[in-house]
C-alpha cells in the first residue's frame, strides 16, 4: 500500500499534474457558476481534451473541474442566489441572506473553509476506507454484483423525494430500457432498426449533456424572466471582509466535523449524492441547533451555511468509494468518469487498486491538491471570478448550448449524435415539466450494461436457478437490504396516510 | 383533475407507449444459437424490462397518487415562452444538420449569431464579433494546442476544389 501511495505522490505531484488540477480547478469554477452547467457537464466537456493524456493526467484534470463546479455552483448560490448545481441549494438558503446584508466575502470565506473542512475529513476517511473496501471486493462475484446493482438503483428510488418513489422506479427502468440498444455482449443487435448509428449503442455522455445541460438551458429560456427587484440585484462590489472571527470558527466547528461524517457516508450510498447530503446536514445541524440559533436559519446563519457546504464537499469525496473499489458510480458525475475511464482502457473496481496503484492513488492525491488550491488560490480571485455571472444571459445560453454540442461531438465526430441529443434534449424538457426525476433514468442507463452482464453470468453459472441470490451470505445480505430500501419509502407513505386518516377521523 | 392536466398520468402513458413499442420490438430480437445461452438470451432482460416498466405505467396511470390542486400540467406551462424554446431547439436542429456542410466555423458563427438574437441581442456587430470571436478561439484551442481535427466541411471543399 505504501509503494502504491509513493507512487501516486509521484504522479500526483508531477509539474504537469499540478498544473492539471490547477486548471481544472478555475475551469470548474468558471463553469460551475454558470446555470445549466453543473459538475456532469464540466467533466463531460473536459473529455475530449483529455484523450490525449495519460489516464492519471486525464482523471487528475477532472477531479480539479469536479470540485471547482460543486465550489462555482455554491459562489453563484451565495452571491446571486441561483445555485449552479442541485448539491448548492441549500447553501443559498443562509449563503444569499449573508450576501444581501453585505457579507458575501465572509460567506464565501466560510463556504471555502467548510468545503475545505468536509473535503479533508472526505479525504482521510477515503484513505482509510478505499484500500479495504477494495479488497474486500475482491471475492465479489457476479452474483454479487448484481445484487449490488439493484441495490443502488433502489437507493436512488427510496432517495427521489415523496410521492416521486414510483416515478423514479419506472424512469430507472426507462434508462435500463435504453442501455440495451445497440449490440448486447453476445454480439446480438437489439433495437437498432437497421440504423448504424445505434450498433454501438446510445452514448452515455450523449445522454448525459442531453438530460443535463441542454434540458437546463432549454429551460431557463422556458420560464419567464424574474423581475429584477432592488434587493434582489446582486452586489458584487461590496463583497465585505473574508475573515471569519475565533467564536465564529468555535461555533461551526462541531458543524464541520458532523456534517463531514454524515456527507461522506451519504456520499457512499449510489443515487444519494451531495444533494440528500447537503439537505440532511442542513436538517440535522437544525435539529441541533438552540432555539436562538434556530431562528437565525434561512436568515444568514453561519451554521446554516456551514453544514450543507462541508457535507456536499465530503459526499463529492464519498462519491469516489463505489466507484473505485466497486467500479459501480454512485451518481452521475462519478458515472461520466467511469466511462473516462474505460476509454483509457482502465476498468474500475477492485483491480484498479493492484493494478494501477498510480491511477488509484494520484486521483485521491490530486482530489485533496484541488481541495487546498481552491481554498488558497480561487477564494481570493472569487471578486474576479464573479464577473463572470455579469454575462448577460443572450450571450450565455447559446454559448452554454454551442459547449454542449460541441463536447459531444468532439468525442464521437458525428453529426448523428448531435441531433440526436438536440431531441433527446427536448424530450427532457418534456419529462421535466411533467415532474419525473431524470438523474434514475441516467443511473439506470449507466448500471444496464453491468447489471445485465452479470446477470448473465450469475444465471448461467447456477444454470438458470434464481437460488444465486441467497446463496452466498453476501448476496442474500445486499438484496435483503435493497428489498428493506425499496419497501422503506412505501411503509412510510402508508404510517403517514394512516396518521392523517386518524386525525381525520 | 382531467386525465390531459395530470402530469403523472400524462408521463405515465408516454413511457408505456414506448414501454408497449420496445416489448412488441423485443420479440424481433434473434436469439444465439450457441450452447447454453438459452438460459439467459439477448431478449431475456428486454422481455422483463418492458413487462415491469408496463405494470408501474398503468398502476400509476389507475391510481394515482394524491397532489395538490395546483399541481397540473396546464400551471406549470402557464408563462413558459415557448417561441425562443422552440426556435432555439430548431437551430440546434439545424446546426446539427448544417454541420457536415457547412463546417466548424461557418456553422458555429452562424448558430451563436442566431442564438443571440433569437434571445433579443439587437447589437449586430457585438453579436458578431462575440460569435466570430469565440468559435475562432475554440478553433485554436481545439486544433492547435489539443490537435484534435474539426472538418472544414463540404462546402469550403466546394470553394477550394480540394
Amino acid at each position: 500500500m505504501l509503494d502504491g501511495i509513493l507512487q501516486g505522490l509521484d504522479t500526483a505531484f508531477m509539474p504537469i499534474n499540478l498544473l492539471l488540477v490547477l486548471v481544472g480547478c478555475f475551469a470548474g469554477t468558471f463553469i460551475g457558476m454558470l446555470p445549466g452547467l453543473g459538475p456532469v457537464s464540466a467533466i463531460a466537456l473536459m473529455i475530449p481534451i483529455t484523450y490525449g493524456f495519460d489516464p492519471s493526467s486525464g482523471l487528475i484534470l477532472m477531479a480539479g473541474v469536479y470540485y471547482g463546479a460543486v465550489f462555482g455552483g455554491s459562489t453563484s448560490a451565495i452571491l446571486i442566489n441561483a445555485p449552479g448545481v442541485s448539491g448548492a441549494v441549500a447553501t443559498a438558503f443562509d449563503g444569499y441572506p449573508m450576501a444581501q446584508r453585505g457579507e458575501a466575502g465572509k460567506a464565501l470565506a466560510l463556504a471555502a473553509y467548510a468545503s475545505f473542512s468536509g473535503g479533508t475529513i472526505g479525504a482521510i476517511f477515503l484513505f482509510v476506507f478505499v484500500p479495504i473496501l477494495a479488497k474486500v471486493s475482491l471475492s465479489f462475484q457476479s452474483a454479487d454484483y448484481f445484487a449490488l446493482m439493484l441495490f443502488g438503483l433502489s437507493a436512488i428510488t427510496a432517495f427521489a423525494g415523496k410521492g416521486q418513489v414510483m416515478k423514479a422506479v419506472i424512469m430507472t427502468l426507462l434508462g435500463l430500457m435504453l442501455a440495451t440498444v445497440g449490440e448486447d455482449p453476445s454480439g446480438i443487435q437489439r433495437f437498432t432498426f437497421g440504423i448504424t448509428d445505434l450498433y454501438d449503442g446510445i452514448s452515455f455522455l450523449l445522454l448525459s449533456m442531453a438530460t443535463f445541460a441542454i434540458a437546463e438551458a432549454l429551460i431557463v429560456i422556458l420560464r419567464p424572466e424574474p423581475k429584477q427587484s432592488e434587493d434582489s440585484t446582486p452586489n458584487f462590489k461590496t463583497l465585505g471582509s473574508m475573515k471569519l472571527s475565533k467564536d465564529e470558527i468555535k461555533t461551526i466547528a462541531p458543524t464541520v466535523a458532523r456534517s463531514s461524517v454524515l456527507g461522506f457516508f451519504v456520499g457512499i450510498l449510489p443515487g444519494a449524492g451531495a444533494t440528500i447530503a447537503s439537505f440532511l446536514a442542513y436538517g440535522m445541524e437544525r435539529n441541533f441547533a438552540s432555539l436562538k440559533e434556530k431562528l437565525r436559519f434561512g436568515k444568514g446563519s453561519l451554521i446554516g451555511l456551514a453544514a450543507p457546504e462541508t457535507a456536499n464537499n465530503a459526499a463529492s469525496t464519498g462519491s469516489f468509494v463505489p466507484l473505485l473499489t466497486l467500479g459501480i458510480p454512485g451518481s452521475a458525475t462519478t458515472a461520466v468518469m467511469l466511462g473516462a475511464l474505460l476509454s483509457y482502457g482502465v476498468q474500475p473496481g477492485p483491480r484498479l487498486y493492484l493494478d494501477h496503484p498510480d491511477v488509484f492513488w494520484s486521483v485521491i492525491i490530486s482530489m485533496y491538491l484541488g481541495n487546498i488550491i481552491l481554498l488558497v488560490l480561487n477564494l481570493p480571485l472569487i471578486p474576479y471570478i464573479s464577473k463572470l455571472l455579469d454575462i448577460p444571459k443572450q450571450f450565455l445560453t447559446p454559448i452554454i448550448l454551442f459547449l454542449s454540442l460541441i463536447g459531444v461531438y468532439l468525442v464521437s465526430f458525428n453529426t448523428v449524435d448531435l441531433t440526436m441529443m438536440v431531441v433527446i434534449g427536448v424530450i427532457a424538457v418534456g419529462i421535466r415539466i411533467l415532474n419525473f426525476p431524470l438523474a434514475p433514468l441516467l443511473l439506470g442507463f449507466i448500471l444496464g450494461g453491468m447489471l445485465e452482464e452479470n446477470l448473465r453470468r450469475a444465471l448461467l453459472i447456477s444454470d438458470g436457478s434464481l437460488e444465486f441470490l441467497w446463496l452466498r451470505p453476501i448476496t442474500a445480505t445486499i438484496i435483503a437490504v435493497t428489498i428493506v430500501t425499496l419497501l422503506m419509502p412505501l411503509v412510510s407513505a402508508y404510517r403517514e396516510r394512516q396518521r392523517n386518516n386518524t386525525t381525520n377521523d | 383533475m382531467k386525465f390531459l392536466n395530470d402530469k403523472d398520468r400524462v408521463g405515465c402513458s408516454f413511457i408505456l407507449v414506448f414501454a408497449l413499442v420496445y416489448f412488441y420490438a423485443s420479440f424481433d430480437i434473434p436469439l444465439s444459437t450457441l450452447p447454453g445461452n438459452e438460459v439467459f438470451t439477448a431478449r431475456t432482460l428486454p422481455m422483463y424490462l418492458s413487462i415491469l416498466t408496463i405494470g408501474f405505467c398503468l398502476l400509476r396511470i389507475f391510481y394515482p397518487e394524491r397532489k395538490e390542486a395546483g399541481d397540473t400540467i396546464a400551471a406549470a406551462v402557464r408563462s413558459f415562452r415557448w417561441r425562443p424554446f422552440a426556435l432555439l431547439s430548431g437551430l440546434m436542429l439545424a446546426y446539427s444538420l448544417s454541420f457536415k456542410f457547412l463546417g466548424f466555423g461557418i456553422a458555429t458563427v452562424l448558430f451563436l449569431f442566431a442564438g443571440f438574437y433569437i434571445l433579443k441581442e439587437r447589437r449586430l456587430w457585438l453579436s458578431f464579433l462575440v460569435a466570430a470571436g469565440l468559435t475562432l478561439f475554440m478553433w485554436l484551442i481545439l486544433t492547435q494546442l489539443f490537435d484534435i481535427y474539426l472538418d472544414n466541411g463540404d462546402l469550403y471543399r466546394i470553394l477550394t476544389g480540394e
